[in-house]
């Protein structure tokens, strides 16, 4: 056997000294292997890859426990600049990994630290920026690049050092399908000489490549550690539990093993499971597709109701600059579920702040916001109270010290009497299971628990119309579906929402009607079931159909046994 | 083209190290600064114009365009400065209009004329700086020509990235704040009040980037040797130091022929 690139044994780290960030961690890393790492969102993972590199704890103060043997050698005892020479990291955030304001620059940066002549640097840095396909924007701002080739220079930039062992956290997390796309080829591409750690939760595209997992559990103990297939088998309870994304392709098959309706092996991917279903013929396997598909594709077909939004010929720009948006004509009718997609920088953000009234508008462009009785407003502060809008960063709408008077905020504003304002708030704080957290700072809950509050505090407000930028973003699969099923029950009181999103496994499930934007303009406005058929448009505007439904209509359509 | 931003193109200027162009831009605002007659004064501007033309090869007319709304605080500074000017301490004043107990004289108009042309100067040799110094380029050439610590050189080019994202996001927390009906009064008072609740977001993230890009910047191997290499190659040339002999030979030509035929004064007391 090979002798392993890191070996944990019973390794533990703590912050304070008393309270464990992870525990319990054994595995044998071997060279060229891909490791997945796997875990409930607050559950240590990116502080277990920090101490790989040594940044825990030779930045970043930490206690370790047990042994964390890089190559034989303990890594406490090793220097940065050793260790910068074994392990690469990429970040989640395209935005706050940069120290440089150009692409070759960036990506030559780790070969300057490592104080290596200029023609080598030069000659390591293109042959990186070939290899993520973006050797023609090497003088390019890193500012102008979209989030996907964003991670692709960061992914470059450690490509360049030449380091065997890569760790990528949560590389995909805050890109749109198509970066998602970019990023998960360029991993896959990966030479097998490199040893892969990531950790991810989007993993649809490339659950396949993994070799093993390491689950933790949501206090930072290992549950698990072992081949990728037998650890989805084994613990897809604990998966479920814990609120971790299983890949839709390997869950459906393992829910029909659960009704003895037996595939061979464990397909991952959409190939696999295409074999799969050709070679055990079992026409069960269709039927059960079909009803997951079904469950996944929300029917559109509901009567025309009175509008809600109409937008007329909607054209703009920010200070006379290019045009953001051009030309666009659409109504949201009343109690509809409206998926607004497209990729980053398409004018999404744009076309739903000026849906709220926050930007002018100049003739003829023209957005009209119907009141029940049918009335017309278009000013902004008599739309705010009529429409509620919840933006992207939670951060960036809290307003008050603490959570109880963030809930109530809205609602005090709205002259509310004292006890409606306190039972309605003690009611949203107990659907959210926020209760005990009532009196902590908006800023002191966790990533997850943000997003919720900033969602709650409009939803509070009982508005009939909601926007809302990416709601779901960066939440695990528990508190999305949490935060998807409270919208949905919105919905269902006759309440129209508007959401953006990248995630299409929430267009398909949720939303009756798509609009796609492409460059400015509305390339698509139809029920979203219509949408799987357009595959032009699905790969032009970064869009993506989730792996199942593609399966359907790849071998369920035409099925003949 | 923005107004006080950096321009991307090659020309002369474009060319020249960053530390030397600063050092010499900085000498040539300091001398500036005890000329005393608004016609040496306007030789500056005029040398500074000229070599934004033909070595930097801007628009020079754009560039006057864009600063049309500072004309108006030019204006202001020079009839301050006119007002200002304390006629009693000239030996012999020429008087030239008389408002009330208001004496203004020839010296005075000379005066204001000066500092409103320094002010001009001062902005024209910024723009010169700014708008052809590579940002990059300019905190490389700190760290190796003038001995900038690379922990602020590049912890400041990182920061550099992060202040239109600062931007953004203010307008981001105004609009959210906005639509959930907070105050929007527009009282001083009120306004300090916002700020206060503004800068807590504003804070918490970009505490948040820092530390992340402190940390992707370690991982990355950040001084873990002393001696960093550079891919850029920033240093002090040849063509540099030809172009700093030929621009002092310029400045020091102009004050000769212009002390040659008594224009030019020195200092503050010169106008007595």
């Amino acid at each position: 056997m090979r002798d392993p690139v890191i070996s944990i044994r019973d390794f533990s780290l703590s912050y304070d000294g008393k309270h464990k960030v992870l525990e319990g961690i054994n595995a044998d890393i071997l060279p060229s292997e891909r490791l997945l790492v796997l875990g409930p969102s607050g559950c240590g993972k990116s502080s277990l890859m920090l101490c790989f590199n040594g940044i825990i704890p030779n930045l970043i103060d930490g206690r370790l426990g047990g042994n964390l043997l890089l190559r034989g050698k303990d890594i406490c005892s090793m220097q940065v600049n050793e260790l910068t020479r074994e392990v690469g990291i990429v970040f989640q955030d395209p935005e706050s990994q940069f120290s440089m304001l150009k692409v070759l620059d960036e990506v030559a940066f780790g070969l300057e630290n490592l104080a290596k002549p200029r023609d080598e640097i030069l000659a390591g840095s293109t042959d990186a920026l070939k290899n993520v396909g973006l050797i023609g924007h090497a003088d390019e701002l890193l500012s102008r690049l979209s989030g996907g080739m964003k991670q692709r220079v960061a992914i470059a930039s450690i490509l360049a050092m030449d380091q065997n062992i890569l760790v990528f956290d949560e590389p995909t997390s805050n890109l749109d399908p198509e970066g998602t796309r970019q990023v998960a080829g360029i991993i896959r591409g990966m030479p097998r000489s490199k040893t892969l750690i990531v950790i991810e939760h989007k993993l649809d595209q490339f659950i396949d490549i993994f070799d093993k997992i390491l689950l933790l559990s949501g206090k930072g103990s290992m549950i698990a550690y072992g081949p990728t297939r037998e650890i989805l088998k084994k613990y897809l309870k604990q998966f479920k539990d814990m609120g971790i994304w299983i890949p839709q392709i390997p869950r459906f098959f393992l829910r029909l093993k659960e009704d003895n309706i037996g595939t061979d092996s464990l397909p991952l991917n959409l190939d696999q499971a295409r074999e799969s279903i050709k070679r055990s013929k079992e026409a069960r396997i269709i039927e059960a597709l079909d009803s997951q598909v079904q469950k996944r594709i929300k029917d559109g077909s509901r009567p025309k109701n009175a509008p809600a939004v109409k937008v007329k010929d909607l054209s703009f720009s920010f200070n006379a600059g290019e045009p953001v948006l051009e030309d666009i004509t659409f109504t949201v009718g009343k109690g509809d579920f409206v998926g607004l997609v497209g990729p980053n920088g398409s004018g999404k953000t744009t076309l739903a702040k000026l849906m709220i009234g926050l930007y002018g508008l100049k003739p003829p462009s023209e957005i009209d916001f119907f009141l029940p009785d049918g009335k017309i407003i278009r000013e902004r502060d008599k739309i705010s109270k009529k429409c509620g809008y919840v933006f992207q960063n939670p951060e960036h709408q809290f307003i008050e010290e603490n959570v109880f008077d963030e809930l109530a905020y809205g609602l005090k504003i709205a002259k509310y009497g004292q006890d409606a304002i306190k039972s309605k708030t003690w009611d949203m704080l107990g659907l959210l299971g926020l209760k005990g957290l009532s009196a902590s700072s908006p800023f002191n809950l966790s990533q997850g628990q943000k997003r919720k509050l900033s969602v709650a505090s409009i939803l509070i407000m009982d508005h009939d119309l909601l926007i809302l930028d990416e709601p779901t973003f960066g939440l695990d699969f528990a508190a999305t579906t949490m935060l998807m099923e409270l919208l949905s029950d919105y919905n269902r009181k006759g309440k129209t929402i508007i959401i953006i999103t990248h995630d299409m496994n929430i267009i398909f499930k949720y939303t009756s009607r798509v609009l796609v934007l492409y460059k400015g303009r509305l390339a698509f406005d139809r029920p979203t079931s219509q949408l799987i058929d357009h595959t032009q448009l699905i790969s032009k505007a970064s869009l993506e159909v989730p792996p199942l439904i593609k399966l359907f209509k790849e071998v369920g359509e035409h099925a003949v046994f | 083209m923005q107004f006080f931003d950096y321009v991307e193109k090659d020309s002369v200027l474009h060319r020249i190290n960053p530390s030397l162009k600063l050092l010499l831009i900085m000498a040539l605002m300091f001398t500036v600064t005890f000329v005393y007659d608004p016609y040496t004064t306007f030789g500056f501007a005029l040398l500074g114009m000229l070599q934004l033309t033909v070595l930097a090869r801007l628009p020079v007319l754009k560039i006057f365009k864009m600063m049309l709304p500072l004309t108006l605080m030019l204006a202001a500074i020079t009839i301050t400065s006119i007002i200002a000017f304390d006629v009693s301490l000239e030996q012999d004043p020429v008087v030239v209009l008389t408002i009330g107990n208001f004496l203004i004289s020839w010296a005075s108009i000379m005066f204001g004329l000066t500092i409103g042309l320094r002010i001009f100067c001062f902005l024209i040799y910024s723009i010169m700086f700014v708008a052809t110094t590579d940002p990059t380029d300019f905190i490389l050439s700190l760290i190796l020509q003038l001995r900038l610590s690379p922990k602020i050189g590049f912890g400041t080019l990182a920061g550099y990235r992060f202040v239109p994202l600062l931007g953004a996001e203010y307008q981001n927390i105004h609009q959210a704040h906005m639509i959930r009906g907070s105050e929007q009064r527009q009282g001083p008072l009120q306004r300090i009040k916002r700020l206060k609740r503004y800068s807590v977001p504003l804070l918490v993230g970009a505490i948040r980037k820092a530390q992340r890009v402190a940390i992707a910047m370690d991982s990355k191997g950040f001084l873990a040797y002393r001696d960093r290499t550079y891919l850029r190659d920033v240093r002090i040339k040849r063509s540099d130091i030809f172009y700093l002999v030929i621009i002092l030979l310029t400045y020091l030509l102009l004050l000769a022929i212009l002390t040659h035929y008594g224009i030019t004064l020195w200092g503050y007391r010169s106008l007595r």
